[in-house]
């Protein structure tokens, strides 16, 4: 797996995909908009986790999240690591509708698609 | 996914009566004496009547609520006014609880929060934005009305408490909400429940369980009924009591009167050992006459008048100077004086016709009638022209004097024998024909009987006067009496008849009482038996203990626990006291005497375990069999425990966004309302790729995750799986295949079997290719979709064949 998808997809233009949910242009209900929000949030986050590891070992990032999410406290900051980790575990119960649960609110997605930014920044400059 | 309900499921009992409905039935095959029968169907009548009977059952149509507390901008809540449960879900702070308190406002004008809350926080009630002035309008649907009728709520000022209501009924005009047929009801059948309503009858007093629950017996219209029979019964024996204890008093004051025949008369008729009524009725009736010798007397005498003795003296004393007079010109012949008067007139005229011949006509004597004569002769004759004149008078008024004197003695009609000598000695002047001993006796006859008569009169009149005095009141007294007495004889009948009455409606109030609870209690029971899911407290009997007016009335729950009897409150945890509690409140929205056709329960599952919220789902459900149950909830398990025991509701969901714009809409389903939202995504054009790859994926998978989970529940439940073991399960699958296995297999270890069984599902290997792009487009791969709307197809395709095949399994 390469940093970027099959379709070539950036971080940036998931991120950009998450505004426009967010704000609004869409004849979808607020939950599903904040949930599809949190789909491309997620990828976003996915592909810089993966490029992180993926720079430090190539073929790491064929494992499993829960793997990477571990292996990535010993390619980053410990910090960031844990961060990344919390993030990702936020953003899957923005996902799934989890037995009936109401989607998350637009203040819940957009603190995350401003933490995934941050958390992307920081651990972009390591791979590099 | 309507799925057949277990016959154990439904209602026990149907819609129970209005008791107003249940006498009357009763009244009409009792069998009574037709004044007995009357007796009750008035009483029914007068008495107020419960509140369904004056009006028909009331459901909510819509809300509206603008400006109140989180909600901003009108919020619109649109119902169906029919049976059923309606699910409001929404996050906390949505603004569902306003709109909860808001129907509760609408009809209370306040609302249990706010009665409970501090004073400090009771500042905030206005909605922070303001956008829009406070306002809540509720439409209802009145059974038997041909219109809505519509309750608003709106405030002047600031203050919460002073709002201004009005209800707008067709066929009914306008009124205040405090005037609508409701009103008594909304306390006594309460349909509004909060979390902390719960809390309140647990932790309440056990005479505050009592007096709830006896109300919902609705059987305080029968109370109001026997009142009024009880207020005619004590009227009546107040009276009997009333005129037996007057009897005594009565009997002294005519023993006070001792020369009065009739008291004593009265006295031995009411001495009686049963007073003789018609005694004493003919003695009053004789009263009024005056009926005995000395009591007639008494009354001529009093009204005997003598003669007026100064008129009598003057009269005398005037007729004594006529007397004189006349003595005076006794000796004059008035008649010969006028005579000669003419004569002298006569020749005194021939004199001056013969002009003063001398020689007189008659005798022929010369010489004598000389100027000395004629001077001499006229003299004489006006001196005898003015004695016949005073002889004449003199007798004139002496004719007059004795008439004026005799005219005076004037005889009664009856004198009284003691002055009959008097009276005759007065009476004989009339004839005394020499008035001179006219003058002499009438004067001091005329004193010495006007003085007599005066005082006998007076005598008499005293005396009438003390005999009334006496007599009078206690006349008055006794009459008075024998009337009540009467009265009380005429009611003895009344008041047997009064007695059968109460005593067959006290006979059918305990039987409907003791049925009624025994259905509360079975209600309540039922309920539990719901909710209790794994407790090991179960509730045997629910009764109410002493008199409605009885100090230590109480409310009893027996409970035993695993077989052991114990106290119910005691024994349980907090989570167990709200079930009962609820037990207790949905038995209670169940009366058959109240007016509300809705019930509104705000977050009724907060401490509940997720077992219970299924019991809940199909207590509720059951209620909405006969009542329109809206809830409102933020917890999403109960919606959950609605689609997994295929229970039909309503849902609606509550979404707050800026400003407090609160919008509530419709939701059909879960996997509906995915595939709606992964449709919308697919027709979006300006979205970048991405959406397109990564997001939309996402959605559908989501459309496949609800079904999965809808599938898995649905099996869980046929097959009378433990619903812990499901939820643990569930919260296990963290990989979307686990989840899957569990839906199909309902074993989470079977995922190596899934491709398979996909694709006998959905016959065919294209289903097992869509599964797996929708997982892997949600990740970083993403995937290549062609055709948005074509997969979107697909996806519901399998949707549908997964939620379908538990039907078909079955």
């Amino acid at each position: 797996m390469t940093p970027t998808d099959v379709a070539g997809t950036t971080i940036d233009e998931l991120l950009r995909t998450a505004d426009l949910l967010l704000a609004g242009h869409l004849d979808a209900s607020a939950a599903a908009r904040h949930r599809g929000a949190s789909f491309a949030l997620r990828t976003a986050l996915e592909i810089a986790i993966d490029r992180t590891l993926e720079a430090a070992i190539p073929g790491l990032s064929r494992t499993t999240m829960r793997a990477k999410l571990l292996c990535l406290r010993h390619y980053t900051a410990p910090e960031t690591a844990v961060r990344a980790s919390a993030l990702w575990h936020h953003v899957c119960l923005g996902c799934h509708y989890h037995q009936y649960e109401m989607g998350p609110t637009h203040a819940q997605v957009n603190a995350w698609r401003h933490e995934i930014a941050a958390v992307a920044g920081r651990l972009a400059p390591r791979s590099l | 996914m309507a799925t057949p309900q277990d016959p154990a499921e439904q209602p026990a009992s149907a819609q129970p009566t209005p008791v107003a409905e249940v006498v009357a039935a009763r009244l009409a095959r009792a069998t009574l004496a037709e004044p007995v029968r009357t007796l009750l169907q008035e009483a029914l009548d007068v008495a107020e009547r419960p509140p369904t009977s004056a009006t028909g059952r009331i459901r909510l149509d819509s809300v509206h609520v603008a400006g109140y507390r989180g909600i901003g901008v009108r919020a619109h809540l649109k119902l169906t006014p029919g049976d059923g449960v309606n699910l409001v879900v929404g996050r906390n702070g949505s603004g569902k609880t306003s709109l909860a308190e808001g129907i509760e406002t609408a009809f209370t004008g306040t609302n249990t929060r706010w009665q409970r809350a501090d004073r400090n926080r009771r500042e905030v009630w206005r909605n922070l934005h303001g956008a829009a002035a406070p306002s809540i309008e509720v439409k209802l649907a009145i059974g038997g009305d041909s219109g809505r009728s519509t309750l608003t709520r709106t405030w002047p000022g600031d203050t919460f408490e002073e709002s201004i209501s009005e209800l707008r009924r067709p066929g009914h005009g306008r009124t205040s909400a405090d005037d609508a047929p409701w009103a008594r009801a909304l306390s006594d059948y309460r349909p509004f429940l909060s979390y902390s309503d719960l809390g309140e009858v647990t932790s309440g007093r056990p005479t505050q369980l009592y007096d709830t629950v006896n109300i919902v017996l609705g059987l305080g219209y029968l109370s109001a009924v026997d009142s009024h029979l009880q207020a005619q019964e004590s009227q009546l024996n107040g009276a009997s009591k009333r005129v037996r204890d007057e009897v005594p008093g009565l009997l002294d004051a005519l023993f006070e009167l001792p020369d009065e025949d009739r008291a004593l008369r009265a006295a031995t008729a009411l001495e009686a050992k049963v007073p003789n009524l018609a005694e004493l009725e003919h003695l009053l009736s004789a009263l009024p006459t005056a009926d005995d010798d000395r009591q007639a007397e008494l009354r001529l005498v009093a009204q005997l008048r003598g003669p007026d003795p100064g008129r009598v003296a003057d009269a005398a004393s005037r007729l004594a100077a006529a007397i004189g007079a006349v003595e005076r010109v006794r000796t004059t012949d008035a008649e010969e004086a006028r005579q000669r008067a003419d004569l002298l007139a006569q020749a005194l005229a021939h004199r001056a016709r013969h002009s003063g011949a001398q020689a007189c006509p008659v005798c022929g004597t010369d010489q004598v009638l000389t100027d000395e004569w004629a001077a001499r002769a006229a003299e004489q004759e006006a001196a005898l022209r003015r004695e016949g004149a005073a002889a004449e008078t003199a007798r004139r008024d002496l004719r007059v004097a004795e008439q004026e004197l005799r005219v005076l003695v004037q005889e009664p009609a009856q004198v009284p024998p003691a002055l009959a000598d008097m009276w005759q000695a007065w009476i004989a002047c009339r004839a005394i024909a020499d008035l001179g001993v006219l003058v002499e006796q009438a004067v001091p006859a005329a004193r010495a009987v006007a003085e007599a008569s005066a005082a006998a009169s007076r005598e008499a009149a005293a005396e009438l006067a003390a005999r009334d005095e006496r007599w009078r009141p206690l006349y008055e007294r006794l009459a008075d009496w024998t009337g009540r007495a009467r009265a009380v004889e005429a009611g003895r009948q009344q008041l047997a008849w009064l007695r059968k009455a109460r005593a067959w409606l006290g006979g059918v109030t305990t039987n409907l009482k003791a049925q009624r609870m025994a259905d509360f209690g079975d209600d309540a029971q039922r309920i539990w038996e719901h909710l209790r899911q794994e407790s090991n407290v179960s509730l045997k009997k629910v009764h109410l203990k002493g008199a409605e007016r009885a100090s230590v009335r109480k409310l009893v729950m027996d409970v035993s626990i695993d077989g052991a009897d114990a106290s119910a409150l005691s024994v349980m945890s907090q989570g167990e006291q709200y079930s009962l509690a609820l037990a207790l409140f949905l038995a209670r929205a169940n009366a058959a005497d109240s007016p509300f056709g809705f019930l509104v329960i705000d977050d009724p599952v907060q401490s509940m375990d997720a077992s219970k919220v299924d019991g809940l789902a199909r207590v509720l459900h059951e209620l909405g069999q006969r009542r329109q149950v809206v809830v409102f909830t933020h917890d999403s398990r109960l919606q959950r425990a609605f689609r997994s025991q295929g229970l039909g509701t309503t849902f609606l969901e509550v979404e707050r966004g800026e400003s407090s714009t609160v919008r509530i809409r419709a939701v059909s389903d879960p996997v509906q309302q995915a595939l709606a939202d992964a449709r919308a995504l697919a027709s979006t054009q300006s979205l970048p790729p991405a959406a397109r790859t990564h997001v939309l994926p996402g959605l559908c998978r989501a459309v496949l995750e609800n079904a999965f989970t809808e599938a898995a529940w649905v099996r869980n439940y046929r097959s009378g799986g433990d619903e812990h073991a499901l939820q643990a399960a569930l919260t296990d699958a963290d990989r979307f295949n686990k989840l899957a296995a569990l839906a199909l297999f309902g074993d989470i270890g079977r995922t190596a079997d899934l491709a398979r069984e996909l694709a006998a599902v959905c016959g065919g290997w294209h289903a097992v290719d869509i599964v797996r792009q929708c997982q892997d487009g949600a990740h970083v791969g993403g995937a290549s979709i062609p055709d948005p709307h074509r997969f979107v197809d697909q996806v519901a395709d399998v949707a549908e064949k997964v939620r379908r095949r538990p039907v078909a399994g079955a």
